[in-house]
């Protein structure tokens, strides 16, 4: 084609007939095609998923002459069935961004130089290979670090395999939902997010959880959520939304119950005391699924006291209503409805569980699932299962290896200070910084930027310079990669071989496949080939450990095992599918393919797999807890504390009082293991600081993927008519009170820090309440994105949940005041 | 006087000589000035092309404020524009003696003054090279097109109306000046003017028929301006009164125009002896009924919009009394109304200077009336929305000075190259006016009619 | 000749803007500057209306999803003095930007706001020309434009079904928002074939439309939330 498309397109918007609506002169695009001269370019539909967030919907990728330009759902997929959320509509510009980086580059100058030259491939990849290789040959492995910012999907197999196979524990990746996981396990014994069936629920009491905006997969419940409204005959699904700024999905919600933050678990209480006193529980299965609601005597045959008097003894109305800001008369009607609008279900996320008593908070907002017997039941909590993808072979470590796997993990704390947490990431600047246990030699980063993302971004940089080498595979100039040594740009999603699972919290496994929807822009690799291609240059100990060509390869092999399964679909049509789906719920497993080739293919072409059917009633995947029930008294919790107590080689009664004591437990005796309320902690004098500080995430803006993408700028803070600059939302009578007016620009400051914003008067603010959104405020990450609005986790001390080792969010107080 | 001598032929009538001179002599102070207005002019000219190239992204507008500052200049000036034809044509159909000695200075207004207000439509034009279209194209059904239309035309009679009774001061000039080139140059503008019984006649009647003409033209082109607004469904511009009401802030506006432009000719050019106490004391009073008038229009707009009490004409309403637009909205209310009631009332400051005065207050008030008429309505739509504030940048100032300096360099060439008082129709008043008007006040007597 | 519609359910959105993202990736709408957005001038054709009524904690809101309303007897084409834009035979109201002079009286006399001027030449950096839609012309400064119903969508139908030798059914032309949208809260199609949804939909008692007292008799119905009742 002689004529570049932007002239092309000149030339149809400037033509005299042009297009317009004219449809008797069809526009002249139209007519050239068909008297030939323009050849009308070749259009093509590429299938594949989206990868901006968990949710991995399907996607088709509309190309023309090897250009993408729309996206769109693929209605094949389940999850999103051809919608898309508009992170998914804007993958464009994280595509042709032009800020990318566009190749190889190593850095000229010291650790805070920002100069990089251009390098090829191959000297990238040597460079990395004999920094590897140095580190093996001194049986140093475990001084390699990794930060992935994405676990999951193919790049996270990957990566484990890699770290396994080259010897060090020390891989990472966003501990976020900590908090959630640990309330899950400790009470049902499970290790992952659990999912909500929506769909089928009638009550759905959500304890700050923003379902309609950054949700793991936001499609799918808003999906969920429209069903609920206008979808499903019979019974209109009631939803209430406990949290202290009216969000989006509080203005989506019937009811909006603002509560003093830090105190949903007390409010969850409440409510259980409600459903216990009027004996509005689910008895059966309280008696048949749980354990510790009784006083229960163990072997020993000491009593306890169980769940049913701790709430009778300790949660008496007024006292919640106090604390929580929640009148008597709206937690009792709150407690009648959810007990008696069954299923229902209490839900909840990061937020409510981002306090110092946040594992609290989740475990007495989860036991309102227990109470209702919302557990293993339509409409209720449900366990997903996995997809059935081939497992890797099994790895031969050699000797260098198994001794750098059995190093502790840099993340790890001085004597065991988080009992149930499982890693804590939050930790790794400050151990790299004393060298503890060891000095970390080369950090790999993949889709993470800690120096923006983690409270006290500062730990981060004076950490980054005692790294001798750093390697960023980011695909932007963000604030991290800044200090990387060598840089080796990732492809976006769209350019990428993939396979997305659905998110843990959907009810049902589902695979999407992703394919490349262009290729040849930029001089960029994806991730998941690179490492592939390292462990061949290492040496054949590696090669051997990674027989896969490239990562298409590497897919291929995952899928291998779907067809001898035995169980679920390739996508296919609507029509076909509920047949399907209907035989399997009855038992019925109809193959669609003969063979493992022809299913295969299919697989491809279709561009996924899901399995439609969720087996109820399998009592051991759905509680995994010493007693098989759910654990309103979690005995997990009591053995791990019991083991810190071994561990010092005491096990006094005494010894565990101290420790709780360490732990700043105020709670006593069997109350430690059950739901209850503990005061949160909050940094910063109240009568200083008046206020809480409240940070989320806008749809277009959760995690850092929105502000490098002008159409986001654009549409952010719609509901306070805000573009491009953060904002600080607050409630009118305290704007009055301290003489703001909307649109002021004030300070907003902590202990911690000082920063510059817009005010914005919002009735949805609760009065001691500020709520600044997330995203905003890089100080890199290219044109759009840099110096535009604030980053409040910079107000944010490094403060822990010091059961999980969580690094908390909403845990400063903060003051206002007009600049 | 010297110097005028050699200028002239020697058999000028002495009274016409004061009126001759500004063509004849031009001092300092005129090319000072007019060194400045062409200073602002190209300030002016530079901000518009620059306007041209970039495009209307450079001024304040916005979404939804699409129309400011250049509309309001377009209304303003075709308010403007009513000073003269109208006036004119009014006194001279009244007979009303007093008018001989400014129609002329009225008229010039209207058609200079007319190209400002087709400038300001263009200039606020997204894709001006277009403008064609409106003619090539033009859809009737458009209030626009009506405008296009009602100008074209007023222009049009503004312009012979403005030509016809200069033939014979342009053909004294041919026949009294001594320089040869301009005695060409008026010999082909005064139409072999010979001052014969019969084209006395023909002009005479040309001139009262235009006169008859120009008068329902003229109050057409600013009902139709009212209309671009009127025509609408957006709040406080649909509007049943806006027609009469525009017409009459035009009037009231080109009072105060014509006033102004009098006060400066009497002063620069000494023609105290000609535009004399007795012209303003006129105006004045003219111009304090216009004022009633107005008042009474924007009384009953706003009064029926606040009682309607509808919530979108409301929001409107309360920007202007209380919110964003009051001190705009006040201002003009002083300006047009309690300014002007104040001095105008009162016969021992209805002066010269007192005229003067007030009209500078008018001027700047009906500016602010336009300007109040266009923005509050298009920053209060109907539905809740981003309720933008306009503030207009400096190409917009710019552009709007130049239009006022060109306009007043235009005026001040035409002093240069045409008597600005009509001199036959001031010798005609001295000759035949006075004995006419003796029998007109007679035949308004009681006793029998002639 | 079908008369085309929007049914948008306002129980059903949730403000999410993937309509806003997918019209502007859709028809080549150029981005604002951060120094334009503050002065107002994003281009949108559909935009999110978020209106809150009450006071803390007392709070209701919804959310208004506004494509052009393409009225059938629709204000802005009256006072064009151009013909520039003008109602066509299916309905929709067009805007020819080529004949556009750029007058904005359109704008100022759409009581719903909806139509945009492009106050400069759009841009783009040299990578984002990259995925413009070949489909959709780039309009040029100074002309005004709107929600076309993504028009080039049912041409393309069109021809396609003409291809195949058939007749356009339910279905065939979708708009790029109606496409997107997460909560299926838009549905478009024929309001005067007594079958189609829409039409079903828009005699609904939910169904209302925007300013309906002014009689411009907009396209484009909403439908109003329900109440719970325990
Ligand atoms: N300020 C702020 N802090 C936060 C949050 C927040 O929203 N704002 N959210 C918190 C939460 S919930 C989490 S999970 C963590 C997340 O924090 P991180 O795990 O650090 O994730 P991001 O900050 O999103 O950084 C991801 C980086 O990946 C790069 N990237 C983008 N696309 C690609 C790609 O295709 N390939 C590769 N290789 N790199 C890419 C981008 O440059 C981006 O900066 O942060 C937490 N902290
Ligand atoms: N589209 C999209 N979705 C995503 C992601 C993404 O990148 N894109 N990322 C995913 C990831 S990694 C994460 S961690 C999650 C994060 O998603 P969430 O865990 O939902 O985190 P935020 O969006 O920050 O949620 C903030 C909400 O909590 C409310 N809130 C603030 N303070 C309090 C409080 O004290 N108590 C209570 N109860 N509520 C409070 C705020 O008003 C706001 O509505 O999102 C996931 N979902
Ligand atoms: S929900 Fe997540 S995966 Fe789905 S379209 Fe939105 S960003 Fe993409
Ligand atoms: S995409 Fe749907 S749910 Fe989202 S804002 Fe638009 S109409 Fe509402
Ligand atoms: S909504 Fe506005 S732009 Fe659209 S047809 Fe109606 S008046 Fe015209
Ligand atoms: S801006 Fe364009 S479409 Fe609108 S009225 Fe003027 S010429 Fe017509
Ligand atoms: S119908 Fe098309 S043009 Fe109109 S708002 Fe929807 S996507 Fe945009
Ligand atoms: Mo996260």
């Amino acid at each position: 084609m002689s004529l570049k498309r932007r002239d092309f397109l000149k030339i149809i918007g400037g033509s005299a007939l042009s297009f317009s609506l004219l449809d008797c002169s069809p526009s002249p695009y139209h007519s050239s095609i068909r008297k030939g001269q323009w050849s009308p370019g070749v259009e093509k539909w590429v299938q594949t998923v989206c990868q901006a967030c968990p949710g991995g919907c399907g996607i088709l990728v509309r190309v023309v002459d090897g250009k993408a330009v729309k996206i769109e759902g693929n209605p094949a997929h389940p999850v999103n069935r051809g919608r898309l959320c508009p992170v998914g509509q804007a993958g464009l510009q994280v595509l042709y961004n032009p800020d990318r980086i566009k190749g190889p580059m190593k850095k000229i100058g010291g650790r805070s130089s920002r100069e990089w030259r251009s390098i090829s491939w191959e000297e990238a990849m040597e460079t990395l290979v004999s920094k590897l290789k140095e580190l093996k040959n001194s049986g140093d492995t475990h001084k390699l670090v990794l930060l992935n910012g994405e676990k999951r999907g193919m790049m996270d197999e990957i990566f484990s395999r890699f770290m396994n196979v080259f010897g060090s524990p020390n891989y990472f990746g966003d501990d976020s939902n900590m908090s959630l996981i640990r309330a899950f396990y400790l009470t049902q014994g499970i290790d992952s997010l659990l999912a909500y069936d929506f769909e089928n629920s009638n009550y759905i009491l959500s304890f700050g959880s923003s379902f309609l905006s950054s949700w793991p997969s936001p499609v799918q419940s808003m999906r969920a959520y429209a069903f609920l409204r206008q979808g499903r005959s019979g019974k209109k699904a009631k939803i209430v939304q406990v949290e202290p700024r009216f969000s989006i999905t509080a203005s989506r919600a019937d009811r909006w119950i603002p509560v003093e933050p830090g105190t949903e678990g007390m409010l969850a209480l409440g409510i259980a005391y409600v459903i216990v006193k009027e004996r509005l529980y689910d008895r059966s299965f309280v008696e048949k699924f749980t354990f510790g609601f009784e006083d229960w005597k163990d072997k020993e045959g000491n009593t306890h006291s169980g769940f049913e008097s701790l709430i009778s003894n300790r949660y008496r109305l007024d006292l919640v209503s106090e604390t929580t800001g929640v009148s008597v008369s709206t937690i009792v009607s709150l407690a009648k409805e959810f007990a008696t609008n069954k299923p229902a279900v209490a839900i909840f996320d990061n937020n409510a569980t981002n306090y110092s008593n946040g594992l609290y908070n989740a475990l007495a907002i989860h036991s309102l699932n227990a109470l209702v017997g919302s557990i293993d039941v339509p409409g209720g909590v449900l366990v997903q299962r996995k997809v059935p993808l081939q497992d890797l072979p099994p790895v031969a470590v050699d000797e260098v290896t198994r001794k750098g796997l059995l190093q502790p993990g840099i993340d790890s704390s001085a004597n065991g200070r988080f009992p149930v947490a499982s890693s804590t990431p939050s930790l790794i600047p400050d151990n790299i910084l004393e060298g503890r246990p060891y000095p970390a030699n080369l950090l790999l980063m993949y889709k993470s930027n800690p120096i923006f993302s983690s409270p006290n971004s500062e730990r981060y940089r004076k950490a980054f310079e005692k790294i001798p080498f750093i390697v960023s595979f980011s695909s932007f100039m963000n604030e991290s990669t800044q200090y990387a040594d060598l840089i080796l740009p990732d492809k976006t999603y769209l350019e990428k071989w993939q396979y997305a699972e659905s998110s843990p919290v959907s009810k049902i496994p589902v695979l999407g496949i992703g394919k490349p929807a262009i290729e040849n822009l930029f001089n960029a690799k994806p991730t998941e080939d690179v490492i592939l291609d390292l462990a061949q240059r290492m040496g054949s100990y590696f090669a051997g450990h990674f027989p896969w060509e490239n990562s298409k390869d590497f897919l291929l092999y995952k899928i291998d095992n779907l067809f001898k399964a035995r169980k679920g679909i390739v996508f296919a049509d609507y029509f076909e599918e509920s047949q399907l789906r209907l035989l399997e719920e009855r038992g019925w497993w109809v193959p669609q393919f003969t063979s493992a080739r022809e299913f295969k293919d299919e697989l491809m072409r279709k561009g996924g797999w899901w399995d439609p059917a969720y087996d109820y009633g399998v009592r051991s995947f759905v509680f995994r807890s010493p007693s098989r029930r759910f654990e309103f008294y979690s005995q997990l919790f009591k053995e791990r504390i019991e083991k810190i107590a071994e561990h010092e080689g005491e096990s006094s009664e005494d010894r565990k009082e101290a420790i709780l004591q360490n732990l700043k437990i105020e709670a006593k005796g069997d109350d430690v293991f059950m739901p209850h309320y503990e005061e949160p902690r909050f940094k910063g004098d109240a009568k200083k600081y008046p206020l809480y500080l409240y940070i989320y995430q806008p749809l277009s803006l959760a995690e850092d993927h929105g502000s490098n993408q002008p159409w986001f700028q654009e549409i952010m803070g719609f509901h306070l008519n805000m573009t491009w600059d953060s904002w600080a939302e607050i409630n009118p009578d305290t704007a009055a009170e301290l003489g703001i007016s909307d649109n002021d620009l004030i300070w907003i400051e902590s202990d911690y820090g000082r920063l510059h914003v817009r005010a914005k008067i919002y009735h949805g603010a609760m009065p001691d309440v500020v709520s600044v959104p997330y995203g905003l405020g890089h100080t890199a990450l290219g044109r759009w994105a840099k110096n535009r609005g604030i980053n409040p986790i910079e107000l944010i001390p490094i403060d822990f949940d010091e059961l999980t080792g969580l690094a908390l969010k909403f845990s400063v107080r903060v003051k206002i005041y007009k600049a | 006087m010297d110097k005028l001598d050699d200028l002239l032929v020697s058999d000028v009538a002495k009274e016409d000589v004061p009126i001759l001179k500004p063509i004849l002599h031009t001092g300092k102070k005129f090319y000072a000035v007019v060194f400045i207005l062409v200073v602002i002019i190209l300030i002016g000219v530079y901000a518009w092309i620059l306007q041209l190239k970039k495009g209307l992204g450079i001024t304040g507008l916005n979404h939804p404020i699409f129309w400011g500052v250049y509309i309001t200049n377009f209304v303003f000036f075709i308010g403007i524009s009513h000073a003269g034809t109208l006036i004119s044509a009014i006194l001279r159909l009244a007979h009303a003696e007093w008018r001989r000695a400014i129609t002329r200075s009225a008229e010039v207004i209207t058609v200079l003054v007319l190209f400002f207000g087709v400038f300001n439509i263009v200039t606020d034009l997204g894709r001006p090279g277009r403008m064609f279209k409106v003619f090539t194209d033009g859809k009737l059904g458009s209030p626009l097109l009506w405008d296009v239309v009602s100008i074209s035309i007023y222009l049009a009679a503004s312009a012979i109306y403005l030509y016809l009774p200069l033939i014979p001061d342009i053909a004294l000039m041919r026949d009294k000046l001594r320089s040869k080139t301009k005695r060409f140059f008026y010999g082909i503008f005064a139409l072999n003017w010979k001052g014969t019984e019969k084209q006395w006649t023909i002009l005479e009647k040309a001139i009262s028929v235009m006169a008859v003409i120009v008068i329902p033209v003229a109050i057409s082109v600013h009902t139709v301006v009212s209309y671009v607004f009127a025509m609408t469904i957006q709040p406080m511009w649909h509007s049943t009164i806006f027609g009469p009401y525009f017409v009459t802030g035009a009037i009231f506006s080109g009072i105060a125009a014509l006033i102004l432009a009098m006060y400066f000719i009497r002063r620069s050019y000494h023609l105290e002896d000609y535009l004399k106490p007795v012209h303003f004391n006129n105006l004045g009073l003219l111009m304090l009924v216009m004022s009633l008038l107005w008042f009474y229009f924007t009384f009953t707009e706003n009064l029926t919009a606040f009682y309607g009490a509808e919530p979108a004409h409301l929001a409107v309403f309360w920007s202007k009394f209380t919110g964003a637009y009051a001190p705009y909205f006040w201002t003009m209310v002083v300006c047009c109304f309690v300014i002007p009631l104040v001095i105008l009332s009162n016969r021992r400051t209805r002066t010269v200077t007192g005229t003067m005065v007030v009209s500078i207050f008018v001027i700047i008030g009906m500016w602010l009336e336009r300007f109040t008429i266009v923005l509050p309505t298009l920053i209060n739509p109907r539905l809740p929305y981003e309720r933008g504030i306009y503030h207009p940048t400096w190409i917009e100032f710019a552009v709007t000075a130049g239009c006022f300096a060109a306009f007043i360099l235009l005026y001040m060439l035409f002093t240069k190259f045409f008597p600005i008082i009509s001199m036959w129709e001031v010798k005609q008043g001295r000759e035949k006016g006075i004995k006419e008007t003796e029998e007109r006040i007679k035949s308004y007597l009681p006793g029998k009619a002639q | 000749m079908p008369r085309w519609g929007m049914v948008i359910d306002l129980d059903k959105c949730t403000g999410c803007q993937a309509c806003v993202i997918a019209c502007k990736a859709e028809n080549n709408i150029p981005f604002s500057s951060p120094k334009e957005a503050r002065l107002k001038r994003i281009i949108s054709w559909m935009s999110v209306l978020p209106v809150m009524e009450g006071e803390y904690p007392d709070l209701r809101e919804r959310f208004i999803p506004r494509p052009c309303m393409h009225c059938d007897n629709p204000p802005c084409v009256k006072v064009c003095p151009v013909g520039a834009t003008y109602k066509n035979r299916e309905g929709l109201v067009a805007q020819v930007y080529t004949q556009c002079i750029g007058c904005r009286y359109c704008t100022n006399n759409c009581p719903y706001t909806l139509k945009y001027f492009n106050w400069y030449t759009p841009e783009w950096p040299k990578e984002m020309e990259n995925y413009l839609n070949p489909d959709v012309p780039i309009r040029s400064k100074g002309v005004v434009e709107k929600c076309t119903f993504c028009h080039h969508r049912l041409q393309k139908a069109r021809e396609k079904a003409r291809a195949e030798n058939r007749r356009l059914k339910e279905g065939d032309y979708v708009p790029a928002c109606v496409q997107t949208c997460p909560t299926e809260a838009i549905y478009f199609g024929d309001l005067d074939d007594p079958h189609s949804l829409v039409a079903k939909l828009a005699r609904g008692p939910r169904a209302f439309r925007l300013l309906e007292e002014l009689g411009t008799e907009p396209k484009v119905y909403y439908l109003t939330e329900g109440e719970w009742h325990g």
